[in-house]
């Protein structure tokens, strides 16, 4: 399992532009709280990891317009720096460092050279001229002549996201085909999938996993198991050879002496389900090291948006993978620490954002007003008594 | 008729207050009302009255108590309802929190000093009020009371056998006052759990703490003095 793990990110897109957006440095720990005022850029900024991790996956294929990347990994307590620019669709400049050594770089015509590695020779720099529209981090893959690219592709596939304002597979069923592919378990839609490749994996200990983090943040379950749809049937052609099961996710209340099938189940209870089967698969199956979660807790009640984020960053804490949230939710923030938060703030189309690290003591000051956390956004403490802080 | 309203942390601090003001109003008009603020997401956020002596005109005084439910609590619920209450003619606010779990005690004055920066200066006056380190510390050094819970709980009892004198020493110095309470009454085989408060406060003396204890206590001066304002006649001022 990959140990890389975002330290932070800058992007840039539509420089001098009307369009401008500049994220000017993110800085991420292990677990992560993004919040600010509506439109501030939390939701983007999730999406500009996201984009990053799809860029950086060799299948399927995926390219940006535009846009500019500084970001920082840590491998192990070695630092990866990898710098991209795309305009126009075009990759005009790209570098990385192992450490302080750059080991790739491209200039504005798509040209460079790139750390090979030979047999029985020592790694040297080659030139290479790579297509303009292609990532050479992606296209040069190679673990033989570039082992150091893999460590990348790592990180990026094991990095999930998930926008819980969604169904998270809620209303997409799955049909069993024998010989069909697997569920991709970097899809939050395919939680029916995901389900049936953990049980089959993991068996009653993965089962037994999700029901005990469900009956944590509230909803008690004694049954889970994959059920077909009571009232939907599949309709096939009457000349047709296949005869594919439906299948969905069926779970057992506690008290209750039915199955109930997820077309019945509620929409935050099933978004809850969903998001934990998928982490606990990840974890279980050490397939994830980078969780993103859009608008945790969103249509959770205040017991259930608490007790799922104390879960998460417990998993977060035993697994170590590395959680990035971002949320709205006031109960949410009250129960993530502020030494957690990266408060963001635009000013046009730059954000700026303030944390712990960079604000130390307005953070310690608005500790001692004895509030709870949310007011710090919504009192705008730091921007009212920044006067105060040194060195910001 | 005056207005005056407490945003307390916890039950404990309910009853507390609740009978505190009753013993310093004696005959005074005084209506005293409890309730609790809690929700505020998908459950709708409710400000509940519960023991519901309606103020009739007649009263002369109202006091409502509010349970906010949490230490952090206390600041933020008044940040919240301060502009209200002050359309609702309430003449201060006044919060009542602990300085522990979440502090330590050397955070205090910090913890003094900022306090007021989440409170609006442009409404009526509202304060918080740190109990030191728990408002057990305050039934601790009302000390006559533990003979009153069982007779075999004297000061000399619980020196001997804890090392620390409720009657003399400085309550507010003890960093768990509420776990102390428990093992004093431990010592007689009786507990003391933040359910079971009803029953010491049943006992405490309030004329020794209304008189004497405000000596021992700032947290309890401090209360004491806002009551007794609250309480008394406004004063025309003529030049």
């Amino acid at each position: 399992m990959s140990c890389i793990r975002l330290i932070s990110i800058k992007y840039s897109e539509r420089l001098g532009e009307s369009k401008e957006w500049v994220l000017d440095n993110l800085p991420l720990s292990q677990v992560n709280l993004l919040v600010g005022k509506n439109a501030t850029g939390k939701t983007r900024a999730l999406n500009i990891i996201a984009s990053l991790a799809k860029l950086l996956t060799s299948t399927p294929r995926f390219m940006i317009n535009f846009g500019s990347y500084d970001v920082l990994f840590d491998d192990d307590g070695v630092t990866l720096r990898y710098k991209l620019t795309v305009s126009s669709g075009n990759v005009t400049h790209e570098e990385y460092f192992i450490g302080d050594k750059r080991v790739l770089y491209r200039g504005p015509d798509g040209k460079g050279e790139i750390e090979t590695h030979m047999a029985g020779a020592e790694p040297q720099m080659v030139r290479f001229s790579p297509p303009q529209s292609e990532l050479a981090v992606v296209i040069r893959r190679d673990s033989l002549q570039h082992p150091y690219l893999e460590r990348l592709h790592l990180w990026s596939q094991a990095t999930r996201h998930f926008t819980f304002g969604t169904p998270l597979g809620r209303d997409l069923l799955a049909m069993i085909i024998k010989g069909g592919p697997e569920a991709d378990d970097r899809d939050t839609n395919q939680a029916v999938g995901i389900f049936r490749k953990a049980q089959r994996e993991f068996g009653a200990s993965f089962v037994d996993a999700v029901k005990k983090d469900m009956t944590q943040i509230g909803y008690a379950i004694d049954g889970l198991e994959i059920v077909a749809p009571e009232n939907i049937k599949l309709v096939l052609p009457a000349n047709s050879l296949e005869n594919p099961e439906l299948s969905c996710i069926g779970i057992k209340e506690e008290g209750l002496d039915r199955v109930i099938d997820q077309t019945e189940i509620s929409q935050g209870m099933f978004r809850a389900l969903s998001m934990l089967i998928q982490v606990n698969y990840s974890q279980m199956a050490k397939r994830a090291n980078c969780i993103l979660i859009d608008d945790i807790g969103e249509g959770l009640d205040f017991e259930r948006s608490t007790q799922l984020i104390n879960v998460l960053r417990q998993k977060a804490s035993e697994s170590s993978f590395q959680l990035i949230m971002t949320t709205n939710d006031r109960f949410v923030m009250n129960n993530v620490p502020l030494n957690e938060w990266l408060v963001l703030q635009r000013q046009g189309g730059r954000i700026r954002v303030r944390n712990y690290e960079n604000s130390k003591t307005l953070f310690d000051d608005f500790k001692f007003t004895g509030l709870s956390n949310f007011s710090l956004l919504e009192m705008d403490f730091l921007n009212d008594h920044e006067s105060t802080e040194i060195g910001v | 008729m005056k207005k005056l309203a407490f945003f307390v942390e916890g039950y404990s601090e309910v009853l507390f207050v609740e009978k505190l003001i009753g013993e310093i109003a004696e005959k005074n008009n005084v209506t005293i009302e409890r309730g609790y603020i809690r929700g505020g997401k998908t459950i709708q956020k409710q400000l509940t009255v519960i023991n519901g002596k309606s103020a009739s005109s007649a009263c002369e005084y109202y006091v409502l108590i509010l349970n906010c439910q949490g230490d952090h609590q206390v600041a933020t619920r008044i940040a919240e309802e301060h502009r209200s209450f002050s359309g609702m003619g309430y003449e201060k606010l006044i919060g009542i929190r602990d300085v522990r779990p979440t502090f330590q005690h050397s955070d205090i004055p910090r913890l003094e000093a900022t306090l007021r920066k989440g409170i609006d200066q442009s409404l009526i006056p509202a304060e918080i009020i740190l109990s030191i380190m728990e408002i057990e510390s305050v039934f601790l050094g009302e000390a006559t009371h533990f003979e009153r819970i069982d007779p075999a709980l004297t000061v000399d009892v619980i020196k001997s056998k804890l090392g620390f004198d409720p009657a003399s020493g400085d309550m507010e110095l003890r960093t768990e006052p509420a776990a102390d309470l428990a093992n004093c009454y431990a010592i007689a085989g009786k507990t003391y759990t933040k359910q079971l408060v009803q029953d010491t406060i049943d006992v405490l003396d309030f004329d020794r703490i209304y008189l004497e204890q405000p000596q021992r206590f700032k947290s309890l001066s401090q209360l004491v003095s806002h009551i007794d304002s609250f309480l008394s006649p406004s004063v025309l001022r003529v030049g």
